[in-house]
């Protein structure tokens, strides 16, 4: 998978996440389930807080001549929103933006193949996560640092399709073995697939599907 | 946004409202646009698709063509349809507009292709 270009003036900065090892990890993590995305046919696909657009659009770019698939991606901050239709359009993919909260307007129908989420995961007071700064919506993750991914948890399983893959990137201090727990409470099978020490942070990519499928 | 981008976009989570589906559509401003059609592709997201919606909100921005009100049987292997569904679902770009929650009216704006849906917190 190649890395999109990615544009972000210093006033884009201000609020949106500049692409990190994070990104980067969980582009790797999807570049090695690629052929799975190929022979299963993966064709809707949604990233929740696409920040930059960096991740969606490496994944467009690399499934958009196989599947002809369906991209979508999600941001509250609308700088975000506008930076991730700027990268999709500059890479030559087709994503569709919405501004949203999490997934509070999808319409849960079991439809997304693959659904993504790169969220705030760094723990912090519970006071940080509702301050109102949008350069601090893509950090602070809270009481540690699951507070803001906890919300979107029980909705996953009503928005993935039977065979779709949930990929979400924590780190060590949010208790990955809980997060695949709790996940098992909701008839998903979680692993971690990659895993990454850089800079004080022990990245994890979890990846999650329905329990009972192939 | 794509009409189906719509058929996935729901204002249930407002307070008070119960279904919230369909959401109507105001388009001040459409773009056509082309993007490949893979038939297979269309066919696979045709039974993941509420089609009274995409009929609906297709029929009212002015583009519904000649796709039917009702699905119609084989549509697998119906190439031309297959290509009227296509042109639906992607290649007509609502670029400025609302979105109208069929309960309460709350008005949600689409600017340069991208639908605000946030709410104020004395709405949820």
């Amino acid at each position: 998978m190649e890395t999109p270009i990615v544009k972000l003036s210093n006033k884009d900065l201000d609020t949106v996440y500049e692409p990190s090892e994070d990104s980067f990890l969980l582009i790797d993590a999807l570049e090695a389930d690629l052929e799975t995305f190929k022979s299963q046919k993966s064709q809707l696909c949604l990233e929740i807080g696409s920040g930059s657009g960096i991740v969606i659009t490496a994944l467009a770019a690399a499934l958009k001549k196989y599947n002809g698939a369906y991209f979508c991606a999600i941001d509250l901050n609308p700088n975000a929103c506008k930076v991730t239709k700027e990268t999709s359009i500059a890479n030559s993919t087709n994503i569709d933006v919405i501004q949203m909260d999490l997934t509070n307007n999808i319409y849960a129908r079991g439809i997304f193949d693959i659904i993504l989420f790169n969220p705030p995961y760094v723990v912090t007071e519970s006071l940080e996560v509702l301050d109102e700064r949008l350069i601090s919506k893509t950090w602070a993750g809270g009481k540690e640092g699951r507070e803001v991914m906890e919300r979107l948890f029980e909705n996953i399983p009503k928005l993935l399709s039977d065979n779709g893959y949930f990929y979400l990137v924590v780190i060590k201090e949010n208790d990955p073995e809980y997060i695949i727990q709790i996940f098992k409470d909701l008839d998903m099978k979680g692993e971690v697939v990659m895993d990454r020490k850089v800079r004080g942070e022990h990245l994890h990519i979890l990846r999650f599907k329905k329990t009972g499928q192939n | 946004m794509k009409l189906l981008t719509h058929n996935m976009l729901t204002s249930k989570c407002l307070k008070g409202v119960t279904v919230g589906y369909p959401l109507g559509i105001v388009a001040k401003d459409i773009k056509l646009c082309v993007v490949d059609f893979n038939s297979e592709f269309i066919a696979r997201i045709i039974p993941k698709l509420d089609w009274a919606t995409l009929w609906k909100a297709a029929d009212s921005i002015g583009h519904v063509g000649e796709l039917p009100q009702t699905l119609i049987q084989d549509f697998e292997t119906n190439e031309e349809f297959l290509k009227k569904v296509h042109h639906v679902l992607l290649e007509v770009d609502v670029i400025n507009g609302d979105l109208l929650c069929p309960e309460s009216g709350r008005k949600f704006p689409i600017n340069d292709g991208i639908p605000n849906m946030l709410l104020n917190e004395d709405e949820v």
